[in-house]
């Protein structure tokens, strides 16, 4: 990627003019703020560069984006296999059969020789399959690029679920569980997300002893055999590498696998309600973890470039979110606080506000969420906040083209789900021209206070407040 | 001034002419793992030092600023105060930030006289005035009300914000404080012009508000974390005299009561060009960018250098036990005394880290985790800090139905491994590449480079210390391992720590009925 000139020759005339205004001004006669006032900025232009893509005859999609300034390459595996299509009753399957793949050895090698290999060649190596895909992720030395690439398709391909890792991995996620109750931070995360979507959606389904007494390794073994196909499959490779040498190394590791229909089970419906409620989860601790929040859109929804921009004056932003300014800056009631738009491509997403204050402030907190929240949907933005957010998002578009992970990563996504080509680049114009009457609408749409959901993990003996104050339906729930 | 416009160019051509040719800045080259890392180096006039790594992939910059000073400098009484202050410098400054800085500034100063004064009532031990302390407090309250309303403590961050500013933050440790940002290549300036004023007028407004914030975050990362409290409790113990033992964040009773002026005072005591390192990786032109820097940071004044840490920690007497009671699943810390950097045995320390915990294969891995005795476990060679010796550290997560025991006896067992049969050479290759590798990697952003070289010039005192030490690593045989294993895992230099599920107190003497 490289600049155009106009940059270039503005960057000269920038350092002259430095240099007039200190020669003939003491220093101390300007002050900051007037030094920055005085500033214009030449407009950036960036060479946006297109990975090289090309399909193999069994249906498995190559990028490449060429980076040579480290010896080392990036491989990142996506394939179309998620816990969205795993049997209610076995949560924990899909995780299992991601963490597996890579420690579970392969039909030619030991885990053991696996894990030696992987280390010996100090490669980054690792598997999942998480809610709407799964994959593989290799980094590793340029000069060690063949065996990785190797290890990643024979892990992919051949997985062994060898039955004595099998049994360490499904040991480690019970204790994993028996550890999820640990930190209000942990519990408050979880449980957020049972209570917006109801526990049965895949989307807040999460491992219990129950559900993992009924998997077994054949059931990963299926999960595996099922899903993993070619033709459901898209590489991508960023760093130092030639898109001929991509092509060749998945030739020689994927060519030969051959391709084969996959069917998938529908996705599950968001079944969440929109009635409002306050669940309160009793923990001792010094912090209390407040969330509130609603269902929401999909990442490919119209409004979703205008909720960004909304989202940032609400609580998206660190430095001038109302939120950070009320909770943070101006009362000094907590160190973490914000809200997001948590939006999934294949099913609903959600919203959230939250902040994590001592057990004496939660009720205080509490109420400055909801009035910060109810103000926004109902008198939405000011033109001087919109601004800040138009600046903000629009000034920082050229970190969409620092990382050529990134870059090509972006490209895969757009494959995967099915995306116009202009996916990723058509929110900047929105943040560059949405006025504020359109931007208000939408959040009236889009924010949902009259069926909020809240949750408070925490001290009550601690509260300065009785949550029952609040007019919600309040219910208590023990944690085991 | 409108009539020197002829003479203004005149003298903007000389300034040009002068500094900064090519062959100015000194060029530095290490070739490690395959990869070139090459740093421009320049020390202007007050002491201040400027690296430079150019990046020409994208047009962004990754700035990072270290300060040679960490919470390691403290003193007693103020613990946290490095950690403080660095969440003070996004307040603002003289000019940015308020609405008149005048007005503000005599209230600012009242804010701080009534804070002493209710400080100075308070410590009254008998017969304190307490109307007098409600009179007074109800007075700093309004004054803060009134600061409030003459000031935007939000102003800088906004600034930046606004100019599309990735990733603004900063960190304390042990050692160092750095501030980060990235920005799109064409704000050099802007961050220059900001970066100078920040550091050379800052204002500590909305102070006590603040602290309150901290203190929320010290609930956060260290009292709801069994695994950072129990941490911070054993490195308490585990340094009887020097402040390695003291957590960054600091007592709760001290950030509480520390005043305004404890930090400002810090702040001038350890704040300097000097004292500090500018670090810039990115689409920036080397010559020029210090052409900028100097124009704006050239008035700062360098200062003498502070007192160094003299504190050495004695040597340990005898193994160190603690308890941490706490709701939560047995967790176990050990750690043991080891010098630093720098010492000729580091880097083989270094290399046996990585044999028992750098991958799947490690020993850990595959002694301890994969026998289902722990649930995760991790190693570490540099804690708490690098400027001074430290501590080589375990810590694992104890995996049901075992016990915090027989985790610590299978830890044990791998430590004294390591003292009485040589690791393999296969274990040695492997280790020394991890190391090389994860070095290469660490400079994968432009974020992440200017924080790597920033921040080790800021601990080490020259980046290239690092590469140099993980090139010593290099040389490291089977029985340095050894011999290292042999002299600092010993029983009488360790401490360790578990946390414990609380149980209902009963009399002890009930519990074994002879003593």
């Amino acid at each position: 990627m490289t600049l155009q000139n106009s940059w270039r020759a503005g960057a000269a005339v920038l350092a002259i003019a430095i240099a007039v205004t200190l020669a003939v001004t003491p220093a101390s006669a300007l002050t900051a703020r007037e030094k920055i006032q005085k500033l214009t900025f030449e407009p950036i232009e960036v060479t946006k560069q297109t990975p090289h893509r090309e399909t193999l005859p069994n249906g498995i999609r190559v990028f490449t984006l060429e980076d040579h300034r480290l010896p080392l390459v990036d491989m990142v595996v996506i394939v179309k296999a998620g816990s969205l299509y795993e049997p209610a009753d076995q949560s924990g399957l899909a995780e299992l059969t991601g963490t597996l793949l890579r420690t579970g050895g392969t039909e030619s090698m030991h885990f053991t020789d696996v894990d030696e290999k992987a280390d010996a060649i100090a490669a980054r190596f690792s598997t999942w399959v998480g809610t709407e895909s799964g994959g593989a992720l290799l980094n590793v030395h340029v000069d060690r690029l063949e065996d990785g690439v190797q290890l990643v398709a024979d892990a992919l391909r051949h997985p062994a679920f060898d039955p004595e890792r099998y049994a360490v991995e499904m040991a480690q996620l019970r204790e994993q569980i028996r550890r999820q109750n640990d930190s209000v931070q942990q519990i408050g995360q979880r449980e957020f997300r049972k209570l917006l979507y109801g526990e049965g959606h895949p989307a807040a389904r999460f491992p219990t002893t129950a559900s993992l007494d009924r998997i077994t390794r054949e059931d990963l073994v299926a999960f595996h055999e099922r899903y993993f196909a070619p033709n459901e499959m898209w590489i991508a490779f960023a760093g130092a590498i030639t898109p001929a040498r991509a092509r060749a190394l998945v030739d020689e590791a994927f060519g030969d696998w051959e391709s084969k229909t996959v069917t998938y089970p529908e996705v599950p419906v968001v079944a969440g309600n929109s009635t409002p409620e306050m669940v309160h989860i009793q923990k001792e601790s010094d912090q209390s973890i407040v969330s509130i929040g609603h269902l929401s859109m999909r990442r490919t929804d119209d409004d979703w470039a205008l909720m960004r921009l909304a989202n940032h004056v609400l609580g998206g932003s660190f430095s001038t979110s109302r939120l950070i300014t009320e909770i943070r800056h101006k009362r000094g009631l907590a160190y973490a606080t914000g809200s997001r738009f948590s939006t999934p491509y294949l099913y609903d997403g959600l919203f959230g506000a939250y902040a994590g204050t001592k057990g004496e402030s939660t009720g205080e907190v509490l109420g400055i969420l909801l009035e910060e929240v109810k103000k926004m949907d109902e008198a939405g933005v000011s033109a001087e906040e919109l601004e800040v957010a138009r600046n903000a998002l629009v000034n920082s578009e050229v970190f969409e083209y620092e990382n050529a992970q990134n870059i090509v990563q972006r490209l895969v996504d757009i494959d995967f789900y099915g995306l116009p080509e202009n996916h990723y680049e058509a929110p900047f114009a929105v943040y560059q021209s949405a006025d504020r009457k359109t931007l208000n609408e939408a959040i009236a749409r889009d924010l949902k206070t009259d069926g909020l959901k809240i949750l408070v993990v925490g001290d009550e003996a601690k509260f300065d407040v009785p949550l029952e104050d609040f007019g919600y339906p309040v219910r208590k729930v023990t944690l085991d | 001034m409108r009539l020197t416009s002829h003479a203004m160019s005149w003298i903007a051509l000389i300034l040009l002419a002068i500094p900064w040719s090519a062959e100015a800045l000194q060029k530095e080259v290490v070739a490690i793992g395959g990869a070139e890392i090459t740093v421009s180096r320049e020390v202007l006039k007050n002491g201040l030092t400027v690296l430079i790594m150019e990046n020409h992939t994208a047009p962004t910059i990754g700035f990072c600023t270290a300060f040679k000073v960490g919470s390691v400098d403290e003193w007693d009484g103020v613990s946290g105060v490095s950690h403080i202050l660095e969440h003070m410098l996004f307040k603002g400054t003289e000019s940015i930030g308020t609405i008149d800085w005048e007005e503000e500034r005599f209230l600012q100063a009242r804010i701080e006289e009534v804070r002493l004064q209710i400080q100075a009532e308070q410590s009254v031990r008998f017969h304190r005035d307490e109307e007098k302390i409600a009179k007074l407090t109800e007075e700093w309250m309004q004054l803060r009300e009134a600061a409030k309303e003459l000031a935007n403590g939000r102003e800088f961050g906004t600034i930046l914000t606004e100019n599309g500013a990735r990733g603004l933050n900063a960190f304390t440790s042990y050692d160092a404080t750095a501030y980060i940002v990235s920005l799109p290549a064409n704000r050099l300036e802007l961050w220059t012009i900001l970066e100078s004023d920040r550091y050379t007028k800052p204002v500590l407004r909305e102070f006590y508000t603040e602290v309150e914030n901290v203190r929320e975050e010290r609930r956060r990362s260290v009292e709801d974390s069994p695994g950072a409290l129990l941490y911070e409790r054993l490195t308490a113990a585990a340094f009887d005299a020097h402040r390695y033992g003291v957590e960054i964040i600091g007592w709760d009773s001290e950030i509480r009561t520390i005043n305004r002026s404890e930090v400002e005072d810090y702040y001038r005591r350890y704040y300097a060009p000097n004292q500090m390192i500018i670090a810039i990786s990115g689409d920036v032109d080397p010559e020029k960018t210090v052409a900028m820097i100097d124009a704006y940071f050239g008035d700062y004044k360098r200062q003498p250098p502070p007192h160094p840490v003299q504190t050495e920690e004695p040597e340990q007497l005898g193994e160190k036990r603690l308890e941490v009671e706490y709701d939560a699943e047995p967790r176990i810390l050990m750690a043991w005394h080891k010098p630093t950097v720098g010492h000729p045995d580091n880097a083989a320390l270094t290399v046996a880290r990585n044999i028992l915990d750098n991958g799947l294969s490690s020993r850990f891995e595959r002694n301890i985790v994969n026998k289902g005795i722990a649930a995760s476990i991790s190693a570490s060679v540099d804690n708490p800090g690098e400027r001074y010796p430290n501590l080589f550290t375990v810590s694992a997560a104890v995996q049901s139905p075992h016990t915090v025991a027989d985790v610590e006896r299978a830890i044990l067992f791998e430590m004294d491994r390591l003292k009485t049969e040589p690791v393999t050479a296969a274990e040695l290759e492997k280790a020394k590449t991890q190391i090389e590798t994860a070095y290469v990697r660490s400079f994968g952003s432009n974020m992440r480079s200017a924080i790597n070289i920033a921040y080790e010039e800021a601990v080490l005192g020259n980046w290239k210390r690092r590469p140099e030490e993980i090139l010593a690593c290099r040389e490291v045989t089977a029985e340095d391992v050894q011999r290292v294993a042999k002299t600092y895992f010993t029983k009488k230099t360790r401490t360790v720590g578990y946390t414990v599920k609380p149980e209902k107190e009963e009399l002890e003497s009930a519990m074994g009925g002879t003593r």
